[in-house]
């Protein structure tokens, strides 16, 4: 088959949460941006939420897991080498076509945890680094909340007001209240006014299947259209099998294939990954050639390691009257960070956040929610009654410390549709994970109690929540521990950029994707004033 | 083939009260639609059809499958529950039981009953400085005013 050659300037690999604030953020510049997705557009009518089988959606053509979901821009993830299995969605808008917009920012000592507190590894960069750029996505992703949290740096004005804290959160703000411990409404890329074309929350419940209003911000709907009206392409359908390198070692491009099968090469100046956690070094590891045997600016052997997923305890407390625990978005209303940084009193290292979830149809609920056990059998109608409406689950999110031997690799007895080597997930709880899980998940029973719930269930973690994809490629100073340098090039291939997740030296104990973008926009504008391009 | 899934499915969602039991929305018949679209799913179906087969003569089927082939069993039970639970006969029950309404959340979504309540701790900084100049910077101007508003320009000057 003819292979079809062409060449661009900046050419990015995958058009979700990092790609987008990137391509967006160079095209502002007046940077020829291209980028290539694998996936397709998300129709807005696609919005599954008003099907009457909607939770039968949820649980197939919208699982999270792409095992499950199998859609054709899926590529396999081996994962029974790791015990939590992976979480994201292959489209334009990537994972956030399916995010919860939990967006908290880490906070200044999460990137200088092996300075301060002697484990894991600083970034080369700080908060202070980011600042800015944290406020500009804020301002593209539309940003609920409420300024003033003496837990964070100070921040601007947010776009709207704060979610509602609902019947369960109210119950549990007036707890944390009463144990003095901080408390703070969350900060979420869901508007509560309307704004533009996107609607304000309607409190439907499962944003993870998509936003039927725009209210949760996806990048398809916010990044994505004005990096369009600059002048950025975006060329869907488009599969990278792999980034070309020459004799001197240097990234000349990307080959791909689109959907019809037909083969690509599309060259140019500066290679840029952004597919994910685990996408990216599945495609780098693809690219190994005789310069770069163990992977295409591997000379560390970091490519693929240090995969972290923070480990989420969960604990489901049970009130006596309805809370309508069904509706409201679904991941969070309030950010509890009372046991967040380090205390060496503590039998572990770092910390965790808590956060209350919510947002559980009856299906999800006689399944189990987060941590239930709904027998089935003659009890199943009396139990089910007892909790269906009527319970909050305290999501425990856990700081992961990277380890070598958590990782991501590819596997070539597994492949895509176009023979690309499936990616295999690698990852157990260390010590110190476990340690801190115990501590959370006590908090958050006795949290759960103090708020008037007559029963808690806990489960140590979240089997299904592999949706935080990070350090499988990571920064760093020292070229022999780390992959990429402080503004985001591979230290060993100069015009190799990786701008997602996977760049992150430490994992900290919050959602990423605010981070992760603000990462990406800053490498966007190093890339200009370098005059790299 | 459909009474010994009927049998099955009764096991897992018997009646109760006001809940139909399985067998009388028809959900086995439910379970071969959904698994029609999913050739993995028919595999996974069939295999559960021969065990239930096979094991006809037992008395507590589901039991015996949950202990022979935990995977099997799950894959059934959460096809059964998806059946029962999408079913509107059950719909009409759980919006009849509980406040919750027999309608798909959109177009309508929910209203979110909360009540206000104020953080305690308005002032009091909790974040631990990183040890740069930067960072004490913050943090003092923080401490000597929690409530300001920031400005995007002011933010930016912390890069320096
Ligand atoms: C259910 C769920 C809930 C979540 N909730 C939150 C939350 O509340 N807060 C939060 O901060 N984060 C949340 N996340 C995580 C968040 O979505 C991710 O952190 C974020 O989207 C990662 O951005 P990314 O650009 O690195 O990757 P993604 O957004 O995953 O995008 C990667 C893109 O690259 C494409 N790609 C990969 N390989 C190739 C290839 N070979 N060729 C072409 N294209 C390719 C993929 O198709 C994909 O579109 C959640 C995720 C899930 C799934």
């Amino acid at each position: 088959m003819t292979v079809l050659h062409d060449e661009v300037n900046v050419l990015v690999v995958g058009a979700g949460a990092a790609g987008a604030a990137f391509t967006w953020r160079l095209a502002s510049l007046g940077v020829e941006v291209t980028c290539l997705e694998q996936g397709d557009w998300q129709r807005p009518e696609s919005s599954l939420t008003a099907l009457k089988n909607w939770e039968s959606k949820r649980i197939r053509e919208r699982s999270p897991n792409p095992n499950i979901r199998r859609n054709p821009a899926d590529y396999p993830i081996l994962d029974d080498t790791s015990i939590i299995k992976p979480a994201i969605y292959n489209g334009v808008g990537g994972s956030t076509i399916l995010w919860s917009a939990h967006t908290p920012r880490f906070r200044p000592s999460d990137f200088r945890v092996q300075s301060l507190d002697g484990v894991g590894a600083d970034w080369p960069i700080t908060y202070w680094d980011l600042a800015e750029y944290y406020e500009i996505n804020d301002e593209m992703m539309g940003t609920s909340g409420l300024h003033g949290d003496p837990g964070n740096p100070p921040r601007a004005p947010r776009t709207t007001p704060p979610v509602p804290l609902g019947i369960a959160g109210s119950r549990i703000a007036e707890a944390l209240n009463e144990l003095k411990w901080h408390w703070w409404p969350s900060d979420g890329n869901i508007l509560t006014q309307d704004r533009g074309s996107r609607r304000a929350c309607n409190g439907c419940g499962p944003c993870e299947m998509g936003c039927a209003t725009g209210a949760r911000a996806s990048v398809d709907i916010t990044y994505w259209p004005e990096a369009l009206a600059l002048g950025a392409e975006l060329r869907t359908g488009a599969t990278v099998r792999r980034v070309l390198s020459d004799a001197t070692g240097k990234a000349t491009g990307v080959e791909w294939i689109d959907i019809t099968g037909q083969e690509h090469v599309t060259h140019a100046n500066i290679v840029v990954m952004a597919g994910n956690g685990i996408g990216t070094p599945r495609i780098l590891l693809n690219s190994a050639s005789k310069e770069h045997p163990r992977g295409l600016g591997n000379s560390s052997d970091q490519l693929g390691r240090n995969l972290m997923l923070h480990p989420i305890p969960v604990v489901t407390g049970v009130f006596d009257e309805d809370v309508e625990s069904w509706s409201g978005n679904d991941a969070f209303a309030l950010l509890i960070q009372e046991f967040y940084e380090n205390n060496d009193a503590r039998d572990f290292k770092r910390g965790y956040e808590m956060q209350v979830t919510r947002g559980q149809g009856p299906l999800i609920t006689a399944l189990g929610g987060f941590s239930l056990d709904i027998p089935w059998g003659k009890d199943h109608h009396e139990v089910f009654e007892r909790y269906f409406g009527r319970v909050a689950t305290v999501a425990v999110t856990c700081e992961d410390l990277p380890h070598p031997n958590n990782k991501v690799t590819i596997d070539s007895t597994v492949t895509d549709r176009f023979d690309i080597p499936a990616a295999r997930m690698w990852y157990e709880l260390e010590e110190n994970s476990k340690r801190m899980i115990s501590h959370g998940v006590k908090s958050a029973t006795d949290l759960l109690r103090k708020a008037g719930a007559r029963e808690t269930h806990a489960k140590p973690f979240a089997p299904a929540a592999g949706f935080h994809l990070m350090g499988t490629a990571r920064m760093g100073s020292n070229p022999e521990d780390s992959f990429v340098d402080q503004a985001c090039r591979s230290h060993d291939v100069p015009n190799l950029l990786v701008i997602d997740g996977s760049v992150f030296a430490s994992a900290a104990a919050v959602n990423p994707t605010p981070t992760l973008q603000a990462v990406a926009l800053r490498a966007a504008d190093l890339l200009r004033e370098d005059a790299l391009v | 083939m459909s009474e010994i899934l009927d049998r099955f499915t009764n096991e897992l969602l018997p009646g109760s009260g006001h809940w139909p039991s399985a067998s009388e929305i028809q959900v086995s018949a439910t379970m071969q639609k959904f698994a029609e679209s999913d050739p993995q799913q028919q595999v996974l179906l069939a295999q559960l059809l021969d065990f239930l087969e096979i094991h006809s003569e037992t008395a507590a089927i589901a039991a015996e499958l949950e202990i022979a082939d935990p995977d099997l069993f799950a894959f059934a039970k959460v096809l059964a529950f998806e059946a029962y639970y999408t079913s509107p006969k059950v719909r009409e029950v759980i919006a009849e039981r509980s406040r919750y309404a027999n309608r798909p959340p959109q177009p309508s979504g929910f209203q979110v009953l909360s009540h206000a309540v104020t953080p305690w701790n308005q002032d009091g900084i909790l974040w631990r400085s990183d040890g740069t100049e930067r960072s004490e910077r913050v943090l003092k101007m923080q401490q000597k005013d929690p409530q300001k508003t920031w400005t995007v320009e002011e933010i930016r000057q912390w890069q320096h």
